[in-house]
């Protein structure tokens, strides 16, 4: 058994936080300098600052049966940052209480830094949208089987829409050594069991080899495309125990080279859209980085195709004149050849089916389009869950993460192009750029409509916050309104847009925005966020969480006091079986007698609020004093009466 | 002659104040129609997909200028898409009356041109 003082001259050896248990290892770790100051490059920390004297008034045997020298989750700790983990997101529980110590105490509560929480589903959407600006994951800690369950739709939505997470959740595997009470409750035989359906990988390690292991495997995998959340569960025990033995060294991490489309099946691709006369690139969870967006706008030009963004991720400009997303519907009508890049529903895109009581189905394209589909999806399925959409036949089908595979794809259509085909291929930009001049014109003609209303019409907010945001430099961190800012604002930076909650969980909205926020801080932008009523009201903690940690976000409510969506099914229910109309429809789905308000909450959470505000007329000042408020540092909502949609 | 002459005068008062009473009746009536076919439009639903002024949503713009009322009801008793088809259990074709009657009622909108906000390239 390593000895108190063993530990400590360990510790002063090695003169780093990488957690040496014994002489030995303390030897062994000077000759992997290099290596340990990347994972503890640390100052000491107050906890090892006091480990460095003995504990007065206490024998040896004494402290060692008080105190713990050297805790498991002490070296859990140097894993996690040996990850370059920024950041752990947690709501607090008894369960990971070692690991939570041991991160704040010994790790310094820097690099990963603990953020608190105040819903376990706050913590994993926070880190979905965080990974979505960051480009790496966040961790969350979640209190064993009551936080996982608490965690598990974010966790779900984070897996459909194929963003890395990196749980940890707490457990006491041991029964024998377990409380009586809460630590059974609190405790399972499988815990992971509960979000294995939709979660990329998990483990429950049995020793701090085993989490060391587990943990740099499952960062690896959450990080390889396709993305998506893991779940290592570490047992209270071994966060909590004394150390036996030498240490694990920790290895540096190699991420692993995402997997590339075929190269002869890439050149068969290339074929088919030189060839084609009307080809179209749709596209949905393209773009991981701006090095995405950047490969396909070369691919984009090359063809002179157009590109039909779903809008998963900021794939494509929309100031370049071969977005055509607003003109889908036709351009996939007469498409020769489709190209769906990491499409999350690509029968969806190219078929409809009405919402009626009989479900009937129909194409959208001709019968003679060439279909091909480029991205992971089908490198990674599970059984239980159906998000994986319908079941589209494509003639073309390669498994490949679409980014990685851009460049090659360009470069085969550039050497499948002869001079003459690339010569009939430019002519086509003419016409785009009209198209895309028509397209744009209507866009603005749109927003007119009920342009002086009130309730405030959707494109009168859009464009509002966009006269006040557009000399900033900004990131979009929700859903837009009804999609006005992908018509009407310009957006060609890769965070101007991140994408949605993937799984359609309602309550990612507003801890999405504070994780996307968080993570948009470092950069100084200014992030913006439409917030509707409904999603709010899950879990609206969140906002003191970004008060709290002074979390900058300007957070304009789409407030049409009532989840409208539900409100437009019932009527459509009603309405198919010849009873009741707005009346019923409303019953359960809205939040009227009283009307919530909102910025009254926000203020109650520590942000700078104004509203409800159902004149447009008074939406400049109010934004313009919002913008002041997260110039500042700090979080301001705006809470706006809107036209339903 | 000159009695007669006077009496023309007279009569094309009458006529004037007749027909003014008349029209400022028509007009106040058609008001009505359109504030009931307001309320109407609120009650069945209407606003849910298509805004309250009409502007379109999920739904079509309906207004200010809807289609005739007869293509109108038709629309709407057999919609082509995704709209639910309302029968007269529902919605009567005197809501329907007052209903298009309310989107005749809605102003136009602005051009782009006169909105500094849209016409911004």
């Amino acid at each position: 058994m390593t000895t108190r003082r063993d530990f400590l001259k360990g510790v002063a050896a090695a003169g780093t936080l990488s957690g040496l248990a014994s002489k030995s290892e303390a030897q062994a770790a000077q000759a992997e300098t290099q290596t340990r100051a990347a994972v503890s490059a640390l100052p000491p920390s107050s906890y090892v600052e006091a480990m460095e004297s003995d504990v007065p008034g206490y024998s040896e045997a004494e402290a060692e049966h008080y105190f713990v020298q050297h805790a498991g989750s002490d070296f859990m700790a140097d894993v996690i940052k040996s990850l370059g983990i920024d950041y752990i997101a947690s709501n607090p529980g008894s369960s990971h209480r070692g690991l939570q110590e041991s991160l704040v105490n010994y790790g310094g509560n820097t690099k990963p830094e603990w953020l608190t929480c105040l819903h376990e589903e706050s913590s994993v959407a926070m880190g979905h949208a965080y990974s979505k600006i960051a480009y790496k994951p966040m961790a969350m800690a979640c209190h064993s089987t009551v936080g996982l369950q608490h965690a598990a739709m974010a966790i779900y939505n984070a897996y459909c829409d194929r963003a890395p997470l990196i749980v940890f959740g707490g457990n006491h595997l041991d029964a024998a050594d377990r409380r009586p009470g809460a630590e059974w409750s609190h405790a399972a035989q499988d815990a992971a069991k509960l979000v294995r359906d939709f979660v990329k990988w998990d483990d429950t390690p049995h020793s701090l080899q085993h989490f060391m292991e587990s943990t740099m495997r499952a960062y690896k995998i959450a990080t390889t495309p396709p993305m998506g959340p893991v779940v290592i569960i570490v047992d209270g025990h071994l966060q909590e125990k004394e150390v036996e033995g030498n240490l694990p060294r920790i290895p540096a991490l190699a991420p692993t080279v995402p997997p590339q489309g075929e190269i002869g099946a890439l050149r068969e691709v290339a074929r088919l859209l030189v060839n084609a006369e009307r080809p179209v690139i749709l596209v949905d969870r393209v773009a991981h980085t701006p090095e995405g967006m950047t490969r396909l706008v070369e691919l984009a030009e090359a063809l002179q195709a157009p590109v039909v963004d779903r809008g998963g991720r900021m794939n494509f400009p929309n100031d370049h004149y071969l977005n055509q997303s607003g003109r889908r519907g036709q351009l996939i009508r007469e498409a020769d050849v489709i190209l769906g890049m990491e499409m999350y529903d690509f029968w969806g895109a190219v078929n409809t089916m009405r919402d009626l009581v009989h479900r009937e189905s129909s194409r959208r394209t001709r019968s003679d389009v060439k279909l091909i589909s480029l991205g992971v999806n089908d490198l990674f399925i599970k059984a239980n869950y159906q998000s994986f959409q319908r079941y589209q036949p494509v003639d073309l089908s390669i498994g490949g993460d679409a980014q990685a595979s851009l460049p090659s794809l360009t470069e085969e259509v550039r050497r499948a192009m002869s001079a003459g085909r690339r010569s009939q291929i430019a002519d086509r930009e003419k016409g785009l750029r009209e198209a895309y001049g028509n397209m744009q014109a209507q866009s603005r003609r749109r927003a007119t409509y009920g342009w002086n209303s009130s309730p405030i019409s959707t494109a009168r907010l859009t464009m509002e916050v966009w006269q006040q945001i557009k000399e900033h430099d900004w990131s979009l961190v929700s859903r837009g309104l009804g999609g006005w800012p992908q018509r009407l604002w310009k957006m060609n930076k890769h965070y101007h847009h991140i994408g949605f909650s993937g799984g359609g969980g309602v309550g990612y909205g507003l801890p999405a925005s504070v994780g996307a926020a968080l993570a948009n801080r470092e950069h100084g932008r200014l992030t913006v966020s439409f917030q509707s009523d409904g999603d709010l009201n899950y879990a609206p903690g969140v906002l003191w969480t970004a008060a709290h940690h002074g979390i900058p976000l300007l957070s304009v409510m789409h407030n049409n006091r009532a989840y409208h969506q539900e409100v437009m099914h019932l009527q459509r229910i009603a309405t198919r079986r010849q009873r009741g109309a707005d009346g019923p429809a409303k019953i359960g789905n809205v939040f009227e007698d009283p009307f919530i308000d909102y910025a009254t909450l926000a203020k109650s959470m520590g942000w700078w609020s104004t509203g409800p505000i159902s004149d447009p007329a008074d939406l400049a000042p109010a934004l313009k004093r919002a913008i002041d408020v997260v110039s500042q540092g700090e979080p301001a909502l705006v809470d706006v009466v809107c036209q339903p949609r | 002659m000159q009695s007669k002459n006077r009496q023309i005068p007279i009569a094309f008062a009458v006529l004037t104040l007749v027909a003014g009473i008349s029209i400022g009746t028509s007009a106040t009536q058609e008001d009505e129609e359109a504030d009931r076919g307001k309320k109407d439009f609120v009650e069945v639903g209407c606003y849910q997909c298509h805004g309250y002024q009409g502007q379109g949503g999920p739904g079509g713009r309906i207004a200010p200028k809807p289609l005739p009322l007869e293509a109108f009801t038709r629309l709407v008793r057999r919609p082509a898409n995704v709209m639910p088809a309302y029968s007269p259990k529902v919605l009567s074709d005197e809501q329907l009356k007052r209903i298009h009657k309310y989107l005749e009622s809605i102003p136009e909108d602005p051009e782009v041109s006169t909105l500094p906000a849209l016409s911004e390239e």
